[in-house]
């Protein structure tokens, strides 16, 4: 049976800001950014090394 | 009658025994690797009892003869015989007067139960390359740190007697059908066959199949000329699976991105540069040189106790980076053999023939060089190499850059006071699937009444990435990612939030508003309305 499960997933949300300062928007997507920015190093580190991939492995 | 013999364990009874069977002279046999990691493990594993099967049939060894050797003027025989191994004291007599049917009612209890059983190694009649099939009890997991997913459940017939034992299969190369990655990949195949319910190709046709688009210069059989990543990524499209491939040179990705799948029981080929750090004095050489280019299957790992290591800018907190060493099936050294990473931040120089000095992360292994002091080789990681199964396009990196981008944002609003969270969460994330999920979730006590009836019966792709927030090691929140999505679709499921007091501030009408990205706005939006 399905249940209504809202009230149990979500908590007090009386302390909410009324809105968020630009300068709050700002910091939280700087944060993101540097995480996307973690994620495009990470992209290029991972690349595969096309000569690698042709050498062989013989041991 | 099939001949069979008792043999209390000792480190020589088990090397005379491989001399013997096959068709050996015992000072090749102690020149291996193999004989001296092999008696070890079984010391550890307080082995007492060897059963000798003298006369087995190994399908792996035989489709090998009938695909090369059978041609051969002087071919091998194409039995092997097979090494039972127990931790049992019993003698041949007490074994015969069982196998008459006139033992002690407890004596297989005893002495030929699952619980006392180690495991077997078939012995091909190869003098020099003689490892066949092996599948070994591991060392005790779970609260030791040491992991080893990847097992399953193989099956042995002995004489009547139905034992099992959960390992994944090991061999060695015997260079003439199959190298180190053919070896490798047989192994690795043994535990996507578990996963995605396929077939395992023989080590023959393991080789046949890497070289059917890419050939070597030279004939394919004898495999001399070793095979490469590119061609085992051939091997594996052969078998309707996709090869998801990375390099592993840098030591987060190499535990990250191995985590990730071996978790979900699929096991990662690694390709490494094996580099000698002595000369035939024992010396150090100045530079550490290259020895030679190998593969192993990465089968395990232990996690140490010691906090994460932060990646990036973002100081991202992942399990993985706790990892201290990995397990592999090393066809040169042995099954499950320990690989430990060298500490944060260390690194070897080494002249790289190919492209100059270099620094690497590296890890210890049980190879030697020159100087024939073993651990005097170290593995360099080069590539890793995934089978994965073909509605599995969304890659790991596209479940950890939304997790990070998720948990930037959380920190970020935690630092601005809107989420009350006194240290980082640490990041547990893997493959899994939506039945293990469901499987999961039913064995945890914390989800409760409602939400825990809607998580076991929501709709679920089969793959799932996982993406667990753990705060003081307790799940604190997690991400589910449909790992059967297309790669332009939102392939964000849902959150499943474990403290519900933690994150209503995302539920803010204007948290949306803090996406940068298709990825983040997905989930920033996922909880906006939930």
């Amino acid at each position: 049976m399905r249940t209504k499960s809202k009230e149990s997933a979500v908590g007090d949300s009386k302390s909410m800001p009324v809105r968020f300062s630009a300068d709050q928007v700002q910091q939280v997507q700087d944060a993101i950014r540097r995480a996307e920015r973690d994620m495009t190093d990470w992209r290029e580190k991972s690349r595969v090394d096309p000569e690698k991939i042709k050498q062989p492995l013989t041991r | 009658m099939a001949d069979y013999r008792v043999v209390p364990f000792s480190a020589d009874a088990l090397l005379d025994l491989f001399a013997e069977l096959a068709y050996s002279r015992r000072e090749d046999v102690d020149g291996k690797l193999h004989s001296t990691y092999f008696p070890e493990y079984f010391k550890k594993l307080a082995a007492k009892t060897i059963v000798v099967e003298e006369d087995y049939v190994d399908r792996d060894y035989l489709e090998d003869f009938a695909g090369y050797y059978v041609r051969c003027f002087k071919s091998p025989k194409s039995h092997c015989a097979r090494l039972h191994f127990f931790q049992s004291d019993f003698d041949e007599g007490a074994f015969t007067t069982f196998l008459e049917g006139n033992s002690p009612a407890d004596f297989r209890k005893d002495n030929l139960s699952d619980d006392v059983y180690l495991g077997f190694i078939v012995v091909k009649p190869l003098a020099q390359t003689f490892i066949g099939r092996t599948c070994l009890r591991t060392y005790p997991d779970g609260a030791t740190g040491r992991h080893f997913p990847s097992l399953h459940q193989y099956d042995a017939n002995l004489f009547g007697v139905h034992l099992t034992v959960n390992s994944l299969a090991f061999q060695e190369q015997d260079t003439e059908v199959a190298r180190c990655a053919t070896a490798a990949m047989w192994s690795v195949l043994q535990g996507t066959a578990a996963a995605f319910n396929h077939s395992v190709p023989t080590p023959v046709e393991i080789t046949k199949n890497a070289l059917a688009v890419h050939a070597n210069r030279s004939r394919t059989l004898p495999a001399k000329d070793g095979l490469t990543v590119e061609q085992l990524a051939d091997a594996i499209r052969r078998m309707n699976l996709e090869p998801y491939c990375v390099s592993a040179a840098d030591r987060e990705i190499l535990q990250t991105e191995a985590y990730a799948y071996l978790r979900a029981g699929i096991p990662a080929l690694l390709g490494i540069a094996l580099v000698d750090t002595l000369d035939e004095q024992g010396q150090p050489l100045a530079p550490a040189a290259l020895f030679g280019l190998h593969a192993v299957a990465l089968t395990g790992y232990h996690l140490s106790n010691d906090p994460p290591v932060a990646y990036g800018q973002s100081n991202l907190l992942l399990r993985a980076s706790r990892i201290d060493k990995f397990y592999a099936h090393d066809d040169q050294i042995g099954a499950f053999a320990r690989m430990t990473l060298s500490p944060v931040g260390q690194t070897m120089q080494w002249n790289d023939p190919r492209y100059g000095m270099t620094n690497s992360t590296f890890l210890e292994c049980s190879w030697y060089g020159r100087s024939r002091q073993i651990g005097s080789v170290k593995a360099v990681p080069e590539t890793l190499l995934v089978p994965l199964y073909p509605k599995m396009r969304i890659p790991f990196q596209d479940a950890l850059g939304a997790t990070n981008a998720f948990d930037s944002a959380v920190m970020a609003l935690a630092s601005l006071g809107h989420i009350s969270l006194a240290e980082s969460l640490e990041w547990d994330i893997y493959l899994t699937t939506a039945a293990q999920l469901k499987r999961d979730f039913a064995a945890n006590g914390a989800l409760q009444g409602g939400y825990r009836a809607e998580l076991l019966t929501a709709s679920m792709p089969r793959f799932i990435w996982r993406a667990v927030g753990l705060r003081g090691g307790m799940p604190a929140v997690e991400l589910l990612f449909d790992a059967t999505d297309i790669v332009q679709g939102r392939f964000f499921l849902r959150a499943i939030e474990y403290d519900p007091t933690l994150l209503p501030i995302l539920r803010h009408p204007d948290a949306v508003t803090f996406a940068t990205s298709l990825v983040s706005r997905t989930i920033l939006e996922w909880f906006a309305v939930h």
